[in-house]
């Protein structure tokens, strides 16, 4: 049915970010993390901030500098840390004389893969859900070890690795996939039958799929040995079973990041309408109120030479 | 209005064999391809048509409607041991038809 789907559907990340089984997985990931003396954060990818406020909750008194690649993002992080009380600044550029001040949040346009800091420069780097959308990963690893002090903290989780998806989860979201393009299909014949132009998908070269979905994730024992690799013992290494029923599959759907992922080339909006509109069908056909997502959680130090 | 996972079409091997090859060709009308060569049984998906998981799950959708059933089992056919096949052929997709629609 074409009128499940909501005509306007909020495409950022603000609307999963909120949701109720992804705030408890990020709740149960920073509440185990040594933030104790941590003064000075750096949060790649940050979004719209919503783990970088749990970091900032485990450790009173630090500043953060968010780094994420998307101005709308940037934003909605920005009206959500001044909220909380924070001062907040924004930045185009990395700011290579970065000078954390208690309580500060600076929030900066730009990619997770230029850190042109000095060694050393912080206690804690983390990258919540985003490590499995960059490339070069052993280039990554190596500038966030660079950039950290001895003794820091490296965090991250995500749900994109190998062994991410039991196998019904597997068939729900292939199954949910369809669904959408199906959806798409009928509102495409619908439009032409009243004489408007069909939904056609341009085939384009992805910019976040390519990574995220093309890329071999990694297994739990690469991520070890990456890590070591780049000077970072592992001190905590697990995976957070996290449950998704249709309202957390709607909210990520809807976000324009990941309907770019599933339905790369539909135009911009089609393509969350459609994934928001039929997550409920997706696990009704395979007779589940939920799927389980698995998480990784990762916590690593830099070692001391 | 009928139920579209009943009101099966009844395909020869042949019908299904040009439907699956015009349903490729539509789809791939507008793609940058280096080959030119008209899509038949031995057309490979990944080498000769370039595609990628979503090409495939949108072929999969156009398959459904081309013979008015769903929820056909393509897992049978696209994953082996668990894992995704590397490459698929135009001939192994109507066999899989032709065996799924017989049942």
């Amino acid at each position: 049915m074409l009128d499940a789907a909501p005509q306007n559907v909020d495409t950022t990340y603000d609307r999963f970010a909120n949701d109720p089984a992804y705030v408890a997985a990020n709740e149960g990931f920073v509440e185990g993390l040594p933030l104790r003396g941590v003064t000075r954060i750096l949060d790649l990818c940050g979004g719209t901030g919503a783990v970088g406020q749990l970091l900032l909750a485990g450790a009173p008194g630090a500043s953060l500098y968010q780094i994420d690649l998307d101005p709308v993002q940037i934003g909605l992080a920005a009206q959500n840390y001044a909220q909380l009380g924070y001062a907040v600044r924004r930045i185009d550029a990395p700011d290579l004389g970065y000078a954390p001040a208690s309580r500060g949040v600076t929030l900066q346009l730009g990619s997770a893969t230029d850190l042109p800091f000095s060694e050393g420069t912080f206690d804690c780097v983390n990258i919540a859900n985003a490590i499995h959308l960059i490339g070069g990963k052993e280039a990554l690893v190596g500038a966030i070890s660079r950039v950290l002090r001895p003794g820091g903290i490296f965090t991250f989780s995500t749900g994109f690795y190998a062994g991410c998806w039991p196998p019904l989860t597997q068939q729900v979201y292939y199954e949910w996939t369809k669904e959408a393009m199906t959806w798409i299909a009928r509102k495409s014949a619908a439009q032409v039958a009243a004489g408007g132009p069909a939904i056609k998908r341009q085939r384009v070269k992805p910019q976040l799929s390519e990574v995220a979905y093309q890329n071999r994730w990694l297994t739990l024992d690469e991520w070890r040995a990456l890590l070591s690799d780049s000077g970072l013992d592992v001190q905590h290494l697990a995976e957070r079973p996290v449950l998704f029923d249709e309202n957390s599959l709607a909210a990520i759907g809807s976000y324009q990041g990941l309907a770019e992922a599933q339905l790369g080339g539909y135009p911009e909006g089609i393509a969350s309408q459609a994934l928001a509109g039929t997550a409920a069908g997706a696990l009704e056909g395979a007779g589940v109120s939920s799927v389980q997502h698995n998480w990784l959680e990762v916590c690593a130090i830099k070692r001391k030479d | 209005m009928s139920d579209p996972s009943t009101a099966t079409k009844t395909l020869t091997r042949d019908e299904l064999e040009s439907g699956v090859c015009a349903l490729l060709t539509d789809m791939t009308s507008d793609w940058d391809l280096d080959s030119t060569e008209p899509i038949n049984g031995e057309t490979r998906l990944m080498a000769d048509l370039a595609f990628n998981s979503i090409d495939v799950v949108q072929l999969v959708v156009g398959l459904e409607a081309l013979v008015q059933r769903r929820h056909l089992h393509f897992e049978q056919l696209l994953m082996v041991d668990g894992r995704y096949v590397m490459e698929l052929q135009v001939k192994q997709i109507v066999d899989f038809l032709a065996e799924q629609l017989a049942k």
